[in-house]
């Protein structure tokens, strides 16, 4: 469920930031990064108190996973919105492409600060971390394979006047977004592996 | 709650060592306190070199802190 709830939060929170009726009061890479920061010191602060009062805050290769999860869902909510408010026909030279890749980018900057913002300096991963990572990994890499094949069926049965309306830096983008949701796919399947594993602490 | 075949006595046997910590045992062992409590809590069953590294800690042998539980239901 919360795994659910942050990935829903997080991509409407990226559907928001390309919403073209909203007038931020800053470009809304800005704005995306300014809540990536936000979020961050909120969660290390929750994080950091859970350790001290209860004893079961993540490990750190978990924290790394939900800053995916949620960094994914955003970035890619905003990327797919864009796409599809700009339609197949977007040029690489124009605005709103110019647009698209300076948020997308900016979104990327904030995504490696509020990494850094979470992370702890003692990284450690043990075997149970790489057993779940490898579960996942093949479940991503198969959602991968599936995605890529219905791209590339759907463009081999696609007529071709249809094709040609599509621009390279649409179908680009439409590759990068099979890559975004294997990764989605991964970081709900890591976290749930996690979940599975936990248990009340018992010191 | 637990569906794994192999239980432990990792918990008693913290206790009985001067109730040594989840994250001494971890750090003991080169592993997370988030590990250690998975498997204390029975969802974990680890490799057969972490079991060794934890045996080794308290001094025991490895049958002596992991057991397979018969009513699992998983043959032998």
């Amino acid at each position: 469920m919360r795994i659910a709830l942050v990935m829903l939060f997080s991509a409407a929170v990226g559907v928001l930031l390309a919403a073209p009726w909203i007038d931020w009061p800053l470009h809304e890479g800005y704005v995306g990064v300014i809540l990536m920061v936000g979020a961050a010191l909120l969660l290390r602060h929750y994080w950091q108190r859970r350790a001290e009062t209860r004893g079961d805050e993540p490990g750190e290769p978990e924290r790394e996973v939900w800053h995916g999860l949620a960094s994914t869902s955003l970035i890619g909510a905003q990327v797919s919105t864009a796409l599809l408010l700009a339609g197949p026909g977007l040029s690489l030279h124009s605005p709103a492409a110019h647009r698209l890749g300076i948020t997308a980018w900016t979104l990327v900057a904030g995504a490696v600060a509020s990494w850094y913002i979470l992370h702890r300096r003692e990284v450690q991963r043990d075997e149970r971390d790489r057993a779940i990572a490898a579960r996942a990994d093949r479940a991503a890499h198969t959602v991968l394979a599936v995605l890529i094949v219905v791209l590339a069926v759907s463009l081999g049965f696609n007529p071709p006047q249809r094709l040609q309306a599509m621009s390279h830096v649409f179908l680009g983008h439409v590759l990068l977004l099979t890559l975004i949701a294997a990764s989605l796919v991964r970081h709900v399947l890591q976290l749930h592996g996690y979940r599975r594993d936990a248990a009340d602490p018992a010191e | 709650m637990s569906t794994l075949p192999i239980g432990n006595h990792l918990r008693r046997l913290r206790f009985d060592h001067g109730e040594m910590t989840q994250d001494a045992l971890a750090k003991a062992c080169g592993i997370t306190r988030q590990t250690i409590i998975a498997l204390e809590a029975g969802r974990y069953a680890p490799s057969l070199e972490l079991a060794f590294r934890l045996a080794r800690v308290f001094g025991r042998r490895v049958d002596e802190v992991f057991f397979w539980r018969e009513e699992a239901g998983v043959g032998d």
